[in-house]
C-alpha cells in the first residue's frame, strides 16, 4: 500500500473518529460533578493541546533531521508539522477561552503561567512560520527555520510542566484514574481523532512544501541563464 | 448559564456549542485552504510545462 494511500486512510479514520468521540462527548458521557455540561468542551479542548504539543515534539525532532542530514524531506516535514501544531495551538487558545468563561468566570489572564506560556508558544512557532515566508534563499530558509524551531520548542516542555510547578487557575493533568470511564472514552477517541487528522494534515503541508521547492528549483536555472546574460 | 447553590455549573450549552464550531470551522477551514494551495502549486507548474513544452 502506497504512502499517499495510507496517509489518506488516516485522515478519513481521523475525521470519524473525532465525529463518533464528538457525539459521545456531547450527548452520551454525563456532566462532570461541578462543571456540568460545560466540561464537555474538554473533549475537543484537551485532545487540541495534546496533538499540538506532539506536532511540535514532531518538528522538533524533523529540525534536528533537517540539520543533521540536509535532506529536503526532513524540511518539507518540519514545516507541516509547525504549521499544523499552530493551528491545533489556536484552536486550544480559543476553546481555553470558551471554557474559562463560564467556569473561572474570566476569558483570560496574564497571571496564570499555563495561558501565558500557551500563548508563547503560539507566537514562538507562528514566528517560525513567517521566518519562513521572508527568507527567499531556499538553503537558508531551511537551515534558519530547522534552528528557529528548536529555539521555540524550548517553550513545549514549559507548557505541559508549568501546571505541576506553578499552581494557579490551570489545573494539573488529569489521568485516567482520576476521571470516569465514561469521560475517558470520547477523551480518547477524539485524541486519536486529532491525532490521525494531524497526521494527514502534515502529510499534505509536507506535500505542498515539496511541490514549491520543486517549483522553485526548475524556475532558478532559468534566473541564474538570465541573470548571466545581463 | 447560572450558579447552582452547591457550586455546580448550570447551563452553560452555548460555550459548549461555540467551542465545537470554533474546532469544525478552523479545522475544515484549514484543510479547504491546503487543497487550495496544492492545486495552485499544480496549476502553476502544469502552466509552466507548457509554456516551456
Amino acid at each position: 500500500m502506497g504512502r499517499q494511500r495510507i496517509t489518506t486512510i488516516a485522515g478519513v479514520l481521523g475525521v470519524v473518529l473525532l465525529l463518533a468521540g464528538s457525539y459521545i462527548g456531547l450527548f452520551v458521557a454525563p456532566p462532570e460533578r461541578h462543571m456540568g455540561d460545560v466540561a464537555r468542551i474538554l473533549y475537543v479542548h484537551v485532545p487540541c493541546a495534546w496533538n499540538s504539543l506532539l506536532c511540535y515534539t514532531f518538528a522538533f525532532g524533523f529540525a534536528i533531521a533537517s540539520l543533521a542530514t540536509r535532506r529536503p524531506r526532513w524540511d518539507q516535514l518540519m514545516t507541516g508539522a509547525v504549521e499544523v501544531g499552530v493551528v491545533l495551538n489556536v484552536l486550544l487558545l480559543l476553546q481555553g477561552m470558551l471554557f474559562a468563561r463560564p467556569t473561572w468566570g474570566i476569558w483570560w489572564t496574564w497571571g496564570d503561567v499555563r495561558l501565558v506560556f500557551s500563548f508563547l508558544m503560539f507566537l514562538l512557532f507562528a514566528g517560525v512560520l513567517a521566518l519562513r515566508a521572508f527568507v527567499d534563499d531556499p538553503a537558508r530558509r531551511g537551515t534558519w527555520t530547522a534552528i528557529a524551531t528548536v529555539a521555540a520548542f524550548v517553550d513545549v516542555p514549559l507548557v505541559y510542566y508549568c501546571v505541576r510547578w506553578w499552581r494557579s487557575l490551570h489545573q494539573m493533568q488529569s489521568t485516567p484514574e482520576t476521571m470516569d470511564a465514561a469521560m475517558v472514552l470520547p477523551m480518547r477517541i477524539n485524541a486519536f481523532g486529532v491525532l490521525f487528522l494531524a497526521w494527514w494534515l502534515i502529510a499534505a503541508r509536507a506535500e505542498l512544501e515539496r511541490r514549491r521547492q520543486a517549483f522553485d528549483e526548475v524556475a532558478e536555472p532559468a534566473a541564474v541563464v538570465v541573470a548571466g546574460r545581463a | 448559564m447560572r450558579v447552582a447553590p452547591e457550586g455546580v455549573i448550570i447551563g452553560g450549552w452555548s460555550f459548549v456549542v461555540a467551542a465545537y464550531g470554533v474546532t469544525a470551522v478552523v479545522l475544515v477551514g484549514y484543510a479547504w485552504s491546503l487543497r487550495s494551495r496544492l492545486n495552485r502549486t499544480q496549476q502553476r507548474m502544469q502552466a509552466r510545462e507548457r509554456d516551456h513544452g
